[in-house]
């Protein structure tokens, strides 16, 4: 069949070149077209209700809010895991689905559930809403609202935030949210003087009823006149400052009270729950924009900054907007590493080429391979809608030298046989003869390349979606390849390669005809292989040594789940006391902020304290998220990584009173918190109910972590040491002056709380009219306990009458994984692999901390995703390779055979291990990858040269001549295919960019386990090819 | 004339064709696949070849035929050709042919 296959495409010649030329052109349109973004999306599918809760405590937010949401979202379909934060004034519950699952379907089950939430939460305690429709990688543009006038005061900077940027930008496609923060959201502020209320008798619910009655519009139908209908509305709203004031609250002996009398009106912010801050110097307004899931990062963002140029001018003079962080840089640099590694990787194998073969036109036969692979793999990628990114463009990378094996194998075999070929035969018949040869081993060999691969399609959850796409584009890449192999090579070889001229001459053998590069590999390589083949047990004493070597090494060799991307941004979380306030976060923010400008290689620091709009992120205020934006590296000190300035912002940092501090990166960031609910590589998580017992043990196993090598930025969560004043009514003393607990409790809500009483419109913008004490009469405890309550009679209480009033300490806030309260001690770990870190963490801790009954430990982070990953792949790796033995034995059909090649694999892991120690890289899923990659490009010159060993004994050859005979055959075809995909990784493998360290591992262990296995097909597959040899006399 | 008739390893197939091309006035020669079976093997050495299914091996048949001078170099090519001296090589029978016609002259 694939005889026919070839012959049929050297009978079609035209046919085959425009079906190329479609497939090509048909590529480079895709690739065009194709999305772009940094990494494949890993977020889970995921839903989080969030709940805003003005004032309560994190443990009546669990209580009254997170439980009935957690309760109803139980129970539904594909939901896996449903976590949950209780913070103050929020509640956060995330939904996790199954992988797969449809957002859309899980948004509408949540949506569904939500409303039977939304019951059981007690009136006036909030609203459950869902979060945007995004991705941890949604987050793709940070702007910052500048003005350089200095006319503009943070509330006005805050109102053009929310009034004007983000409704427009909230309009481009793609972007389903904009989030802002900092400065303060306009609010029209009633503070209500206590005195003057007992003045003239009033109650504060009164005057708040007063307030909420005197502005209103209504309509008031039609009516008819003439023939004509007249709309009837009263128009009753307050307009400004003035309006409100005039609000009659009372009258006083025939004389009206009005609010002005009792209360200051004036426009404040409203009360927030976290701010940013910039470079040391100035808080700022900044906004996010969230991408919509399923969309195209770099179109998103491209759209998003032409939208910023045309706000720009619709802001006032000297307003600028300053994006700061941005992802298409990460893009462009990802994908940068990327693509010039692909062009270096194609120069190099081009080099190779034209050496081996030693002419030119030889050479652009198989260098046609790569693009017509590439855009063969981009054309399939837009199909399957697979977008560019790291991994998927990393995947064309480690293929470049791979998609070329086929056709080198085929041009080199033509080649060899025009050069042999006497006059009597026609071009294209030596040509199919040639590819005829060596298409049945080239096939299985690219397949069982794709085969190799099928682990990595099996990979769940986050590691899954990261190595999938590089999974699919390697294989893809392969099928181009083959095809190409197939009917392009040798159409091409039959139009484009020369017939060797040559003078019949008397010493026309052969070797003779060889370009000298061949003459010369043989002059060396036939001593060696015949001594081996001679002397077989020095193959065997070379492989168990090789083996014994790779057995010595293996040991060494750390492993972690995947080696950390350099993002080239880098976030400081900074965690203060939990009883800090926003005031005193900003000062240590602004200290931070400047000490880490001294860094020179940083050129701005932005700090998110807590949280803005509800909808991205949870944090209290005594988090800071402070992303660090750094200088071009041409500018950095000589010498210095990424890494380099994460330990010289540590030093900076270092000594910051009650400031713990924790590295990251945007992206990092987000991935992170999504898939283990953590921000570090490590989460150790304590479950159990008492928060006290909790908070004892995590830190006993946060001292036990530290002690431990390799620990660094141990953590562990606040659960308590926020101070609350309580507020406890005596129902006694409650009921003995006839008054209602809800009176009680609504005095406190909305004297020193404040309570919303309608809104003031300003066109269509519009702001809350918030009314509460002024300020000097709730800002102390004992103002709290002098609050005046007043009974059915008019008796007037002091609140510390009829409550006790006190200070406790109470929760910060309550983390929940299914329904179970937990905290989580967190950790990074430095300098050693993260598997060999937990397995002794987890000794130190069962034998110094002891735990309750009740209580138990559950490790997570990334060090999870590495052993769900290792399990998996530990089923699927053998699977794989019984399938690839059942390819090899339909291949040969001979067991002898298939055993010979197999012998491959070992061998080849010995390269790779070493290679891996000798560079200190770390045993992980892109190594992994490596040697899945090895496996494949192992068997492939093994087939090849068993293939030939075969046809030359069968033609009655003695085998030692057979074996030493294909073997100088071979030798070329196995160093080039060996070559091309060496030099190919190469880049790969020297690269420093963006992105580089996740490819870096699967270029060494590819790159070494090539130099052993190739030895291996060189000198130990001829030698001991005599035990594993077919039996001649049958033909297949 | 001689007609040369030889059974050879199917993929000896090209190598005896290069080599008849070598020979200079052959006219042509035809193939054809053909399943068989042999006997000296199996009482030789209990042996079986590459039989089929239905116990026939599979080989191709060469037909040549050439003016009678020609017949040594025939017979040599084919045999070098084919020869890997291991078991299953086949056999050249050569006969006499009475007769040549070449259809595309008109008939009389």
């Amino acid at each position: 069949m694939l005889n026919q296959l070839v012959d049929s495409a050297l009978r079609n010649k035209l046919i085959v070149v425009l079906l190329l030329l479609g497939v090509i052109s048909g590529g480079y349109w895709s690739y065009k077209k194709l999305p772009v973004d940094a990494f494949p999306d890993v977020s889970p599918a995921l839903v989080q209700v969030f709940t805003v809760t003005s004032g309560l405590g994190p443990e009546e937010v669990e209580k009254f809010v997170t439980f009935p949401v957690e309760a109803a979202m139980s129970g539904l379909p594909k939901v896996e895991e449903i976590r949950s934060v209780s913070n103050f004034g929020l509640s956060v519950v995330s939904v996790y689905f199954e992988e797969g699952t449809d957002i859309y379907f899980a948004r509408q089950v949540v949506g569904e559930r939500l409303s039977e939430a939304r019951e059981a939460i007690p009136e006036g305690f909030g609203e459950p809403e869902m979060g945007p429709i995004s991705t941890g990688q949604g987050l793709v543009l940070y702007y910052n609202l500048i003005d350089t006038t200095g006319e503009y005061s943070l509330e006005d900077l805050r109102t053009l935030q929310d009034w004007v940027v983000k409704y427009n930008l909230q309009t481009v496609p793609g972007v389903t949210e904009v989030l802002g923060i900092g400065g303060f959201v306009k609010q029209y502020h009633i503070n209500i003087d206590p005195d003057a209320l007992l003045r003239y008798d009033l109650a504060l619910h009164e005057v708040i009823e007063r307030i909420e009655a005197n502005n209103q519009n209504v309509g008031g139908q039609f009516i008819e006149r003439n023939g004509e209908m007249f709309i009837v509305r009263s128009d009753g709203l307050a307009k400004d400052i003035a309006d409100i004031e005039r609000i009659v609250v009372s009258n006083e002996d025939g004389t009206p009270v009005y609010l002005e009398n009792i209360a200051k009106v004036e426009i404040g912010g409203e009360i927030r729950q976290g701010l940013q801050t910039r470079n040391g110097t100035e808080e700022v307004v900044s906004g996010m924009v969230i991408k919509l899931y399923g969309t195209n990062s770099s179109t998103v963002i491209q759209a998003v900054e032409e939208k910023l140029v045309e706000i720009e001018k619709a802001l006032p003079e000297g307003v600028k907007i300053e994006p700061y962080y941005e992802q298409k840089t990460l893009v462009q640099s990802a994908v940068d590493t990327v693509t010039s590694a692909l062009v270096q990787g194609i120069v190099l194998v081009a080099l190779i080429l034209l050496v081996f073969i030693g002419g030119f036109r030889p050479s652009v036969v198989v260098a046609l391979a790569i693009p017509f692979s590439v855009l063969f793999a981009t054309g399939a990628m837009k199909y399957f809608g697979i977008s560019a990114n790291l991994m998927s463009l990393g995947g064309l990378a480690i293929a470049i030298g791979m998609m070329v094996d086929g056709t080198i194998v085929m041009v080199e075999n033509t080649d060899r046989l025009l050069r042999q070929a006497g006059s009597g035969e026609s071009k294209t018949a030596v040509i199919s003869r040639a590819c005829r040869e060596v298409v049945q081993p080239i096939t299985f060999a690219i397949l069982i390349v794709v085969l190799v691969f099928i682990p990595l399609f099996t990979l769940q959850g986050v590691e899954g979606k990261m190595f999938r796409p590089l999974a699919y584009t390697v294989s893809l890449a392969m099928f181009g390849s083959l095809l190409y192999a197939l009917i392009g090579a040798p159409v091409f070889a039959s139009l484009l390669m020369p017939r060797p001229k040559r003078e019949e001459s008397e010493n026309d053998d052969a070797a003779n005809r060889e370009i000298w590069i061949v003459r010369l590999l043989v002059a060396i390589y036939k001593p060696i292989v015949a001594l081996f083949v001679r002397v077989r047990i020095l193959a065997v004493v070379l492989s168990v040594v090789l083996l014994a070597l790779g057995a010595w090494v293996f040991p060494k060799l750390g492993s972690e789940f995947t080696p950390r991307l350099m993002e080239g941004d880098i976030i400081a979380n900074l965690t203060m006391a939990p009883s800090v306030s926003l005031e005193e976060t900003k000062r240590n923010t602004l200290i931070a902020e400047a000490r880490l400008l001294q860094v020179p290689e940083i050129e701005q620091a932005v700090s998110r304290i807590g949280r803005g709009e509800v909808g991205a992120h949870a944090d209290p205020i005594n988090t800071v998220h402070m992303m660090v934006v750094l200088k071009p590296d041409s500018e950095w000190r000589e010498g210095y990584t990424q890494v380099d300035v994460e330990n010289a912002m540590r030093e900076a940092l270092e000594g910051m009173p009650g400031v713990q501090v924790n590295m990251t990166q945007p992206i990092q960031l987000s991935v992170d918190e999504l898939i283990g609910g953590s921000k570090a590589q490590l989460a150790i998580k304590l479950f159990g109910t008492d928060l006290d017992v909790l908070k004892e043990k995590g830190e006993a196993i946060a001292a036990v972590v530290r002690e431990v090598e390799g620990s660094a930025d141990v953590q562990t969560g606040q659960v308590i040491g926020s101070p609350q004043i309580v507020v406890r009514p005596d129902r006694e003393a409650i009921a003995r002056h006839g008054l209602n607990l809800s009176e009680v409790q609504e005095l406190i809500e909305a004297a020193v709380g404040g309570v919303e009483a309608g809104q003031i419109f300003e066109g269509v913008q519009r702001f809350d009219i918030y009314v509460r004490y002024q300020e000097d009469a709730r800002d102390t405890i004992e103002d709290i306990r002098h609050l005046i309550v007043r009974t059915a009679e008019g008796v007037l209480l002091p609140l510390d009458e009829i409550a006790v009033i006190e200070e406790i300490v109470g929760p910060r806030q309550i983390v929940r994984e299914n329904n179970q309260r937990y905290l989580e001690v967190q950790s990074n770990v430095v300098g050693r692999d993260i598997g060999g870190f937990v397995e002794e963490a987890q000794a130190a801790i069962d034998a110094q901390v002891e735990l309750p009954p009740g209580y138990l430990v559950s490790w997570g982070g990334q060090y999870e995703l590495q052993q769900e990953a290792n399990k998996r792949l530990s089923v699927v790796v053998p699977v794989t390779l019984a399938l690839i033995a059942i390819l090899l034995y339909m291949s040969f059909g001979s067991l002898k055979n298939t055993g010979l090649i197999l012998l491959n694999i070992p061998l080849a892991l010995v390269g790779g291990i070493v290679g891996l120690w000798l560079t200190g890289e770390n045993l992980s899923v892109p190594s992994s990858i490596g040697f899945i990659a090895l496996f494949g490009i192992a068997l492939g010159n093994g087939m090849v040269l068993v293939t030939y060993l075969n046809q030359l004994y069968r033609e009655g050859k003695a085998i030692n001549e057979a074996s030493i005979e294909a073997a100088c055959l071979r030798v070329r075809p196995v160093l080039m295919t060996a070559g091309t995909t060496l030099l190919g990784l190469l880049p790969l493998l020297l690269a420093t960019g963006t992105g580089s360290e996740v490819q870096r591992p699967l270029a060494v262990v590819v790159i070494g386990g090539l130099v052993s296995s190739t030895i291996l097909t060189l000198l130990v597959v001829p030698s001991l090819y005599k035990w594993f040899a077919i039996n001649p006399n049958q033909e297949t | 004339m001689k007609e040369i008739k030889a059974y050879i390893k199917a993929f000896k197939r090209e190598t005896v064709t290069r080599a008849l091309h070598e020979i200079d006035g052959l006219d042509g020669a035809s193939y054809s696949k053909v399943l068989g079976f042999g006997r000296g093997k199996e009482n030789s050495s209990g042996y079986t070849p590459n039989y089929d299914i239905t116990s026939a091996s599979k080989h191709v048949k060469v037909e040549v035929v050439c003016e009678d001078a020609l017949e040594a170099d025939v017979v040599e090519a084919i045999h070098h050709a084919a020869h890997t001296g291991l078991r299953a090589d086949g056999r050249i029978f050569v006969s006499d042919v009475r007769r040549s016609i070449r259809i595309q002259e008109v008939p009389e």
